[in-house]
């Protein structure tokens, strides 16, 4: 299972400014963005639940004598084969998916995001180097670097979401570096530095916020993706290391049992797809109702 | 106090190892209060002189001094310090302001960088000052400039060069974005705002009309050159050189309010800057070219006091009656 490493279409929306409500209204309004919105909801609930331990039991607590036994109204979602509560250890994956995904995409989208708009803003200089180093890890298949990271240094969750956040920084480092090119030569900029605006202050109060759409929905369909690739690692066991609970490797776990108990294998496998579904309708949303060309006082 | 000496600048051609021949050498002089004309045909490089006046791009040769200063070997704080002097109004209002800034951001900010209104208090005070002399409604400041009309816009953009207190306001085509009916508007602003505050100005424009509107002196570029240079009555009304002859002959209405923007239409095709023609650049539309036209390229030369022209016949016919 490998993740598909594609940007955002990179459409520069210069144009007013949506008012935050009114582009609210937009994602609401359309089906993808409230689809997607209420299934994030409905990850962010079960992972907050899984994050104050209000789980039924403890996720890794065993039950042997209660091993494999279907869904009921003590095990709502049945249990594993060492008799764990699958509903208590699928928040609790969700939990995890949840921390290492955020922790990835924030350090690939501050990195790749400020890379990128260095690389659009400077000339060939800072361009040259930016976009080297970014087309050798745009080179790296995600999980081989995952795989090397997580092999050679300790194996915990902070250096699977080092290794993820690594390898999505030129997602970011490739979606913002062509507005912020195209930016660069639109009248607003110039005239900011005609009229002696130091580059610090154009970059961060003229540039960023004109490509903040763009980042953010880069952000959710990282998340997504990064949920895969967690998952995937996980699921080729070098994820975070057991019994902490994990999606991936509880799909891992469960394809042993999952002819004779589907449940182990249908409430981890639900989870990953409503959270990728989730997040992708959601940036799909964010995408129309961010682009102040959509209407912008509807 | 504005003087650019033998400017230059050459452009790679896309996809090519050729270059373009943008500006030619260009040389010319401000002073202040004044107002100098800058018209010419699509393409003559009249932006690219604009930008590299404000310091936007640098020249490929020659310097833009401001009271004795080289502008062209200035960097960091000491450049940005002298650059106020010179502002820009740009043409289109609609891509000139940060979409995302209310009005008052747009020109507190400027005020605050360059500490020129003490402190937030000040700053408000002036932006406000700064609206009503341009004529806004000084509550505009909660704005953001979508909601404001393409005139409005223009006149923040006038505000905003107005900011830092300059002298010399390069106004590249600062109307033919607008609607026809608020073109006047902005440009009797511009004139009262010229009188008002001893401004200089370099105006830029392809409708000669508008040029001879507001112009103490006029500049004629075709092709990265000034072909033609002197007090606006003298070169608009007695051209001397067949470019500007042709220019003016397409402009029938004199009044830029009622005027529909006019497209210069000169017989023949523009050259490919990259290829210029060898010899004088405009012999091959020009109804007078000679043989010399095809071989030397003409000199700017003075045909009478203050008025210059670069054209071998022109120069032939006014030397016998000098
Ligand atoms: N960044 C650039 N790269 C390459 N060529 C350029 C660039 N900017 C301008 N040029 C070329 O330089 C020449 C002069 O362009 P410039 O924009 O100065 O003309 P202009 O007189 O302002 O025309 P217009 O009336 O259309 O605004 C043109 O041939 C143009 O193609
Ligand atoms: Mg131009």
């Amino acid at each position: 299972m490998t993740t598909a490493v594609t940007p955002a279409e990179t459409t520069v929306a210069v144009g007013a400014p949506p008012a935050t409500t009114a582009a609210w209204r937009r994602l609401l309004r359309s089906p993808a963005g409230l689809i997607g919105t209420v299934l994030v909801a409905l990850i962010l609930i079960g992972a907050i639940c899984a994050i104050a331990g209000l789980t039924p039991y403890d996720p890794v607590a065993q039950h042997p004598r209660d091993a494999l036994q279907g869904p009921s109204g003590r095990y709502w979602l049945g249990t594993d084969q060492f008799g764990r509560d699958i509903f208590s250890r699928t928040l609790a994956g969700i939990g995890n998916s949840l921390r290492v995904s955020v922790v990835a995409v924030a350090l690939s989208g501050v990195v790749g995001t400020l890379a990128g708009v260095c690389a659009g803003y400077f000339g060939n200089k800072v361009r040259g180097p930016v976009l080297a180093v970014t087309n050798v890890l745009f080179a790296f298949p995600p999980l081989l670097l995952a795989l090397t990271l997580a092999t050679t240094l300790t194996r915990n969750w902070a250096t699977i979401a080092l290794a993820i956040g690594i390898v999505y920084v030129p997602i970011f480092v490739r979606v913002t570096r062509g507005p912020v090119l195209s930016l660069r030569e639109t009248d607003f900029i110039r005239a900011a530095r005609v009229v002696g605006l130091p580059t610090r202050r154009i970059l961060a109060r003229h540039i960023l916020p004109n490509i903040s759409a763009i980042v953010t929905v880069q952000v959710t369909l990282s998340l997504s993706w990064a949920v895969l690739t967690e998952a995937s690692l996980s699921f080729l066991g070098l994820g975070s290391p057991p019994p902490a609970p994990s999606l991936g490797s509880m799909v891992f776990d469960a394809k042993v049992f999952a002819s004779t108990a589907w449940w182990t294998l249908a409430a981890p496998g639900v989870a990953i797809v409503i959270f990728v579904v989730g997040l992708n309708l959601l940036g799909d949303g964010l995408r129309d109702a961010l682009d102040p060309r959509n209407g912008r006082n509807s | 106090m504005l003087r650019a000496t033998n400017l230059t600048k050459q452009y790679p051609v896309r996809g090519g190892d050729g270059v373009v021949q943008a500006l030619a050498g260009v040389s010319l002089e401000l002073a202040e209060g004044e107002t100098l004309g800058i018209v010419g045909e699509s393409g003559s490089g009249k932006s690219t002189l604009a930008k590299l006046l404000v310091r936007l791009e640098d020249p490929t040769s020659g310097t833009v001094e401001l009271d004795g200063v080289d502008l062209t070997t200035l960097r960091g704080g000491a450049l940005r310090e002298q650059r106020r002097r010179i502002q820009m109004l740009f043409q289109d209002p609609y891509s000139s302001l940060n979409p995302r800034q209310r009005i008052g951001a747009i020109l507190g900010e400027v005020l605050a960088v360059h500490r020129l209104a003490g402190d937030a208090r000040g700053r408000q005070r002036r932006v406000g000052e700064l609206l009503d002399l341009v004529g806004l409604d000084p509550r505009l400041t909660q704005r953001y400039p979508h909601e404001l009309s393409g005139g409005q816009r223009q006149r923040v953009g006038i505000a905003r060069a107005l900011a830092v207190e300059p002298k010399v306001l390069l106004l590249d085509e600062p109307v033919s974005a607008l609607d026809v009916s608020v073109r006047a508007e902005i440009m009797n602003l511009l004139d009262d705002l010229r009188r008002d505050l001893r401004l200089a100005y370099v105006f830029i424009s392809h409708d000669v009309s508008m040029v001879r509107h507001i112009s103490d002196r006029v500049a004629v570029m075709y092709l990265g050159r000034i072909v033609e240079q002197g007090d606006w009555k003298s070169v608009l009304d007695d051209s001397a050189h067949p470019y500007t002859v042709a220019l003016g002959a397409a402009v029938p209405v004199p009044d830029p309010s009622l005027a529909e923007p006019i497209q210069a239409t000169v017989v023949g095709e523009v050259p490919d800057p990259a290829n210029p023609p060898s010899g004088c650049p405009f012999h091959p539309r020009c109804p007078l070219a000679e043989d010399v036209c095809l071989s030397t390229d003409p000199k700017l030369l003075p045909l009478r006091p203050n008025h210059n022209v670069a054209c071998h016949v022109a120069i032939r016919a006014a030397v016998p009656a000098a």
